[in-house]
């Protein structure tokens, strides 16, 4: 009886072992000539349209007019050769010559129209003032607006708007494409223009993609030097530190403490060569609630700015670097040159770390500390501002700290609150019940314009900038952002730009107090080149969706470490790259699970009658 | 006649615990505070100025978020006669194929851990329970075992057997590098990467096992009817036999409780192992409020639980003759 039960289960777990990976042909891929990146989140979606979790489906497999580089703010020309206002109402954007599907077909305006229309049909976009696409040629297509649109969504419009086959999506239904996974019977869809295609993918583990050779981009750009980019599912950052140090990920958006992985594989490289490696992109700024009194006096917000000391933070605090006191990142240095933001600074700003001239400041308010107890009083009540944020932050939470002694020494308290990140720290930022916060929703963002709006942006408590958590409001800004939404020339733009940091900086609607980094490692190992701040030629976020904001442009540029050797595709010499020693001591690693095992066994032989 | 009476009594049970638990689990993630979507959007970093407000549409729309909490209802319910468990908000695939491909790999460790430890620890328990000077050292490896959790051990695993040791690779459920196919090269991979989180969950698991068996075998010795067998003269043999029959009965709920909780997955051995299964899925369903995954996930947990327990309610009236007389004397 217990022979025939065993011998069951055993059976039922071959049966659904053999049942997982059923039905799919025997592969193993040469290492050298894959690239692995990896993803938190399993790929489960190759959806171009709803954001699928396939990193390269945006930017590889299918393109869209202009690629963004994120890390300079600019825009690449890809399937178009060149775009431009041909007037205040009309965008005309020329193709590129050569361009064709991977299925042979070519690329044309009409696709260029159809999957316009198409993003608009399915309600995932909403181009305002678009009146009309008009292909003009096969190679010209032009959008006439009615009225001036806002450029700067415009611009956003043209990379996040990918260009899909009209031949083949015009055959399905717009409805029926918003949950349709292209996956299994549906990858025959998948028919981009991209460099590379769309292999495989085992649901939840990881995602395939294999070149195009036949790629039009192979006459503008290089031949992409990988045949193959795995996407990993690796939920941990531990276990991606130990992939990495192993050597079994090329490349990641992954936190790890890159001093101590690059001391065990010095092939790790990051965005820069000494500290804080990680690339610093945007601030991380301090809200106000600036509708709660004190912090609607800008003087008062100022005094704030002048206490925190930056330097402190980067030093103490979490992996960053210090910013300057605008809210336009590293990533926006170019416009920041052009609007000319160190003489604003100059002019206009604070100086940090300034604790004499923050109290002189709210001395002036007339916030003293009359009853002697260390903390200013503001109509008879002391100044206690609750800081919130999310309890797994722990970045936000080292900097709330480190701020909150920096207040202490102008007499202000700040209490830290901390919850979970959507029920409790955005409900309240969101409803205004707050008094300070840390948040980079705002500067995270490809143009000055955009950050500027998402800020400091605010009609009415529904119509506002989408960052706009402390509620600042400025008609003059209002009235700034309106002009500068409209107008695509550059020198009015600068103008408008350079009033928006005086406001700024004149009435610190919030404080940038780090510039925040993102996480990224590379492995030099298999292939070399990636992007970093000498040769920022791509972006290094590796997540899904990130594709076409210059994810596809790092891909695209790498190099092969060492010259690939041909390895059989399908022997069983190539079988273990990971486990590293596995193979080695594989005679000894019986062992170990044996010996468990053994000791298991160990009462049978104490067995005793009674 | 009397046990198809007991059958249409327990179907009618069953059935209506299962309409109820169904409902809940449609319910009560909807009672959570917030907006999954609302949510969704507001980690995503790359909208541009007025994107969200067409996308809050768009995808409320997309969920049937946007109607009165009724109709969800009554949709929910009619999709689910269809067979169609809905659209994963977080994950952005049908939720079946979801489940489909997770499930496997559950089943693969767990089906395995489980009942081998049933039959390892209840035999290892009634040898302890029959054996005064094994029972004295094995009974604190039994409650070491018992306490401890499987994600701890299972670290210890990966850290001494895996990192330090070498032995056997301790990330994934294959190696990353294959292509799963049926073939020889896969299933030895597979198996090798199999091995560490089926031992985490194996040995933990013996340990509650054997001091339930334990505990049972000494009362059953205990009891009237084995001293009188034992008056009478029966072998020891005998005596065992009839205690183990009867001590086993509990064990074989705790079995069927166990194997029906299966398909809710191991989330601790799942997230050290970095091994796909369901646990992590529904995990992270619930922490972003993905009701259609969660309603899914759950309707498998309710299904396989009742299953497991009718099974057990039917082959209790098999393997214990006084539940049968039970109902078919009365």
């Amino acid at each position: 009886m217990r022979k025939f039960l065993a011998f069951g289960v055993v059976a039922l777990f071959m049966a659904s072992l053999f049942g997982a990976g059923f039905g799919m042909a025997a592969e193993t891929l040469p290492r050298d000539e894959t690239i692995y990146t990896a993803n938190s989140a399993p790929p489960t979606n190759a959806n171009p349209f709803s954001g699928g979790n396939i990193i390269g489906i945006d930017g590889l497999v299918f393109e869209p007019l202009f690629m963004l580089n994120f890390m300079q703010s600019k825009l690449v020309p890809w399937l178009a050769a060149e775009g431009k206002w041909v007037d205040s109402t009309t965008y005309q954007v020329k193709l590129r010559d050569g361009l064709k599907w991977q299925d042979g077909q070519p690329l044309t305006a009409e696709d260029v129209k159809f999957s316009f229309e198409l993003y608009q049909k399915m309600g995932l976009k909403k181009y305002e003032g678009l009146r009309e696409i008009k292909v003009v040629d096969d190679k010209t297509v032009q959008f006439l607006f009615s009225g001036a649109p806002n450029v700067w969504v415009w611009n956003q419009n043209l990379f996040t708007t990918l260009i899909v086959p009209k031949h083949i999506f015009q055959n399905l239904d717009p409805n029926k494409l918003k949950t349709m996974t292209f996956l299994g019977d549906q990858k025959k869809y998948l028919v981009g223009s991209g460099a590379y295609k769309l292999k495989e993918v085992v649901q939840q583990q990881k995602a395939i993609l294999v070149r195009n050779d036949d790629w039009w981009g192979n006459k503008y750009f290089k031949k992409p030097a990988a045949k193959y980019i795995v996407q990993l599912y690796v939920s941990s950052n531990d276990q991606a530190v130990n992939m990495f140090i192993k050597g079994d990920l090329d490349v990641g958006t992954y936190y790890m403490d890159i001093v101590s992985a690059k001391q065990k594989n010095p092939n790790i490289v990051s965005w820069l060569d000494k500290y804080p490696y990680f690339p610093p992109v945007v601030p991380v700024v301090l809200y106000f609630n600036t509708q709660r009194p004190p912090m609607n006096q800008p003087a008062f917000r100022r005094a704030i700015a002048m206490a925190i000391n930056p330097y402190q933070i980067v030093n103490q605090g979490p992996i960053s670097d210090v910013p300057d006191q605008t809210p336009l990142g590293a990533i926006m240095e170019p416009w920041k040159e052009k609007i000319g933001v160190k003489k604003l600074i100059d002019q206009y700003g604070w100086k940090y770390g300034d604790i004499a001239d923050a109290n002189k400041i709210l001395d002036q308010l007339g916030m003293k500390d009359t009853n002697g107890d260390g903390i200013r009083e503001y109509n008879g009540k002391d100044i206690v501002l609750k800081f919130y944020t999310c309890a797994g932050c722990s970045d936000w939470i080292q900097a709330g700290e480190i701020i909150a002694n920096q207040l202490k020494a102008i007499g202000i308290k700040v209490e830290i609150e901390k919850g979970d990140w959507t029920n409790f720290f955005m409900a309240h930022l969101n409803s205004g019940d707050f008094d300070l916060a840390l948040h980079w929703a705002g500067t995270f963002k490809p143009d000055p314009y955009s950050v500027y709006y998402s800020i400091m942006y605010y009609k009415n408590s529904t119509d506002k900038g989408s960052a706009n958590f402390g509620n600042y409001y400025n008609e003059r800004a209002n009235e700034l952002l309106e002009k500068l939404a409209h107008t695509p020339v550059e020198s009015e733009q600068i103008n408008y730009l350079k009033e928006l940091t005086k406001i700024w900086l004149e009435d610190v609607p919030a404080v940038p107090v780090y510039m925040g980094t993102l996480f990224y490692e590379a492995n030099q190992a298999y292939w070399k080149g990636w992007p970093n701040a000498k040769n920022p030629y791509g972006v290094p976020i590796f997540w899904p969706g990130f594709g076409t904001w210059g994810t596809a442009l790092a891909l695209l540029g790498v190099q092969p470490a060492v010259t690939p050797t041909t390895t059989s595709t399908s022997g069983t010499g190539t079988t273990t790259t990971s486990g590293g020693s596995t193979t080695t001591s594989s005679g000894s690693g019986i062992c170990g699970p044996a010996l468990i095992v053994a000791l298991a066994a160990v009462p049978l032989f104490m067995r005793r009658r009674r | 006649m009397g046990f198809k009476k007991y059958l249409a009594l327990k179907t009618g049970v069953y059935l209506i615990t299962f309409l109820f638990a169904v409902t809940l689990n449609w319910l009560l993630p909807r009672l959570m505070p917030g907006n999954p979507i609302e949510a969704m959007l507001s980690s995503n970093l790359g909208l541009a100025p007025g994107e969200k407000e067409v996308l809050m549409q768009y995808y409320s729309q997309l969920y049937g978020l946007d109607k009165p909490l009724w109709e969800q209802f009554v949709n929910f319910w009619v999709n689910l006669l269809h067979g169609n468990l809905g659209y994963s908000i977080l994950y952005k695939a049908p939720v079946t194929d979801l489940i489909k491909h997770a499930l496997p790999y559950d089943i693969a460790i767990l089906l395995p851990a489980i009942a081998l430890s049933w039959i390892v620890g209840n035999w290892l328990g009634a040898i302890a329970g029959k054996n005064k000077r094994y029972d004295r050292y094995t009974m604190p490896v039994f409650y070491f075992l018992a306490s401890m959790p499987y994600f701890w051990f299972a670290m210890l695993l990966v850290y001494f057997v895996g990192v330090r040791a070498g032995w056997l690779p301790y990330q994934g459920a294959y190696d990353p590098a294959i292509i799963p196919s049926f073939s020889w090269e896969f299933l030895s991979s597979f198996l090798k990467h199999w091995i560490l989180p089926f031992l985490s969950l194996f040995i933990v698991m013996i340990g509650s096992w054997a001091i339930g068996m334990r505990n049972m075998i000494i009362y059953e010795l205990e009891a009237d009817y084995i001293r009188y067998l034992e008056a009478l003269g029966g072998s020891e043999k005998l005596l065992t036999k009839h205690a183990y029959r009867n001590a086993i009965l509990p064990q074989v709920t705790g079995l069927a409780l166990q194997l029906g909780l299966m398909v809710a997955g191991a989330i601790a051995t799942e997230i050290v192992f970095n091994y796909p299964g369901i646990g992590v899925l529904i995990m992270n369903a619930a922490l972003s409020q993905d009701y259609f995954l969660l309603q899914g996930a759950f309707l498998m947990v309710v299904i396989s639980v009742l299953a497991a327990n009718f099974l057990i309610d039917i082959i209790y009236a098999f393997i214990d003759p006084r539940v049968r007389t039970s109902y078919t004397e009365g």
